[in-house]
């Protein structure tokens, strides 16, 4: 019983199966998305604007909240094919057939076949040659020893060979991400770390009110609320970026106030406004005031009459009040003597160039005994100090154009008072046409720098 | 052993029966006698013209009945194995040194052919 099971065993062996699998995916069936809950709790703060008392503001709010996993996903059917193939199965049953066939019939032809030695042949055992008979046995039986397994391992290989198909219904995650879910309020003790200081309060019904000059300064300090960090969250960055532009331009100053700005701090004002509206309504009815403003100041620009001078109301008006005799173009040698510094004060300059870099610059008009002149201060109110140092009064201050005109290879500076009248704004690589004078001379890294103060100004 | 009785049949394929004596006899002297006849058979054993004849006639191989006592079987059979190195086939002349060998390890074989005891 142990030579068959043994027999075969060595046939399955002899048998390799080689199997190719095949996934087909079908249509989507549907697609839905889950929230799969990760735990994590982690701290946040939310922002919205308000206003109290009329000043902007913010509450902010910190949030405990959980980490979830927003997954998405597809339902679709798949089909799976398995084809098994055993490569020996060919050959196997060639010789098993052959074999088996030559086995059977040189047995049957043993029947037949003659008996007597081969007389021709006596061995070295002192025997004769095999009979026919004997030979056909040998080979039959021999012939059915290689052709039967071979027969028994091809049918084995085309009892494993076949194909399988199996349809089943997969979910396949299409899209996950992790993003706080479940958030609920937390109270305690909330402090704004600033660098040297900062300030902390306790928390009243789960927010805290942030005054704007305490938003202003959040904005480069650190929220922890019991001593542990905060972060805020995108939507509460943006809120309260927007409530320092509110801070900025509410409320709105009187007609006065807003006629003491310039243009360019009104356009300033304009955009900050826009911005602030996005949290508060006053901030839409402040864009207004300040667009009206603008409007007009630069209405007025026209016509205002500059402190020292004669009363212009255009380009063609500076050309006559100040006839310029100098050219400062490209290549000529006006140009070179003007980059050179070498152009006396009070001596008008016609200059024909493009706009480079445009900005702004802050000047104060101080009030001495021996006159009025102009300062520029770097980007902060005038106090005690300057009044001290420039031994004078500080009268007003305003924001002037400040350009850079390129002559070719050569380039001048020019402030562009409120005045100068134009109403729109020299914009950057435009072509130019100035009419100045020289306001200063200073040196800048070493070299002479000729500071122009434009009279008039157009755009060709 | 009775595990190995399915292959007897492929064992015994390739001999038939075992040959008589007389056919055992006849067949070293065929083999000594085939043309030409070498030095050794000639020497040795002088069978003259006649060689086939006359060492069947020694030997008494040429009665059917013949039936070996001295050598026995066993040592003929053993004697005239280097006869059979060229061919186990009966028409196949051995080499002249086989012969020689064979005389040489089997005193008693050539004191067979020659007629007398060994």
């Amino acid at each position: 019983m142990r030579w068959p099971f043994a027999g075969l065993l060595c046939a399955l062996g002899c048998v390799q199966v080689q199997e190719e699998v095949r996934v087909e995916r079908g249509p989507v069936l549907r697609t839905w998305e889950q929230q799969v809950r990760l735990g994590r709790p982690q701290l946040s703060a939310d922002a919205t604007a308000a206003l109290r008392d009329g000043s902007p503001g913010a509450w902010l709010r910190p949030l405990k909240s959980d980490t979830c996993r927003e997954e998405r996903l597809e339902q679709h059917a798949e089909e799976r094919t398995v084809e098994r193939s055993a490569r020996g199965t060919g050959p196997a049953l060639a010789l098993g057939s052959v074999g088996t066939l030559a086995g059977v019939g040189l047995l049957l032809g043993a029947q037949v076949a003659s008996d007597a030695p081969n007389r021709d042949i006596l061995d070295a055992e002192g025997r004769y040659g095999a009979s026919p008979r004997q030979l056909a046995h040998g080979w039959g039986w021999g012939a059915l020893a290689v052709g039967v397994p071979a027969a028994v391992v091809a049918w084995l290989g085309h009892q494993q060979s076949g194909t399988t198909t199996q349809s089943t219904v997969q979910e396949v995650v299409t899209s996950a991400r992790e993003q706080a879910c479940h958030p609920a309020q937390v109270h305690g003790l909330v402090r704004v770390e600033l660098g040297a200081g900062g300030f902390e309060r306790r928390t009243e019904a789960g927010a805290l009110w942030l005054s704007g000059a305490e938003v202003a300064a959040a904005a480069d300090g650190t929220v922890l609320l019991d001593g542990q960090a905060v972060p805020l969250t995108q939507q509460a960055e943006d809120v309260l970026a927007d409530v320092r532009a509110c801070q900025v331009v509410l409320p709105v100053p009187s007609a006065d106030g807003l006629g003491g700005l310039s243009a360019a701090q009104l356009d300033t004002r304009r955009q900050l406004a826009a911005a602030c509206a996005r949290r508060l309504p006053e901030g839409g009815a402040a864009e207004q005031a300040y667009a009206g403003a603008l409007s007009a100041a630069l209405e007025v620009g026209r016509r205002v009459r500059p402190p020292d001078g004669p009363a212009l109301q255009s380009f063609e008006d500076v050309g006559l009040a100040y006839a310029p005799t100098l050219l400062a173009a490209e290549g000529t040698a006006d140009a070179l003597a003007l980059s050179r510094g070498d152009i006396p004060p009070g001596q008008p300059v016609r200059l024909l160039g493009q706009v480079g870099v445009r900005g702004t610059v802050d000047l104060v008009e101080v009030v001495r005994p021996e006159g009025a002149v102009w300062v520029m201060l770097r980007g902060r109110p005038p106090g005690p100090e300057e009044q001290l140092v420039l031994g004078g009064e500080v009268r007003r201050r305003d924001t002037w154009e400040a350009v850079t005109v390129s002559l070719g290879e050569l380039q001048v500076d020019a402030v562009v008072p409120p005045w100068a009248g134009w109403a729109q704004p020299l914009q950057p690589g435009a072509d130019v046409e100035l009419i100045a004078q020289r306001a200063a001379a200073y040196a800048r890294d070493g070299t002479p720098v000729l500071l122009l103060e434009a009279l008039g100004a157009r755009s060709r | 052993m009775r595990r190995l009785l399915p292959l007897l049949p492929l064992l015994s394929a390739c001999a038939g029966p075992a040959a008589e004596d007389a056919a055992v006899c006849q067949d070293l002297v065929t083999r000594l006698c085939s043309q030409p006849v070498c030095e050794a058979v000639t020497q040795t054993l002088s069978p003259g013209e006649a060689c086939r004849e006359a060492l069947l006639s020694r030997t008494g191989c040429g009665d059917e009945a013949f039936a070996f006592s001295s050598p026995s079987r066993g040592r003929f059979l053993e004697c005239r194995v280097p006869l059979l190195r060229l061919s186990d086939r009966v028409d196949v002349a051995p080499r002249c040194e086989d012969v020689s060998e064979a005389f040489a390890s089997c005193p008693d074989l050539v004191a067979f052919l020659k007629g007398g005891a060994p």
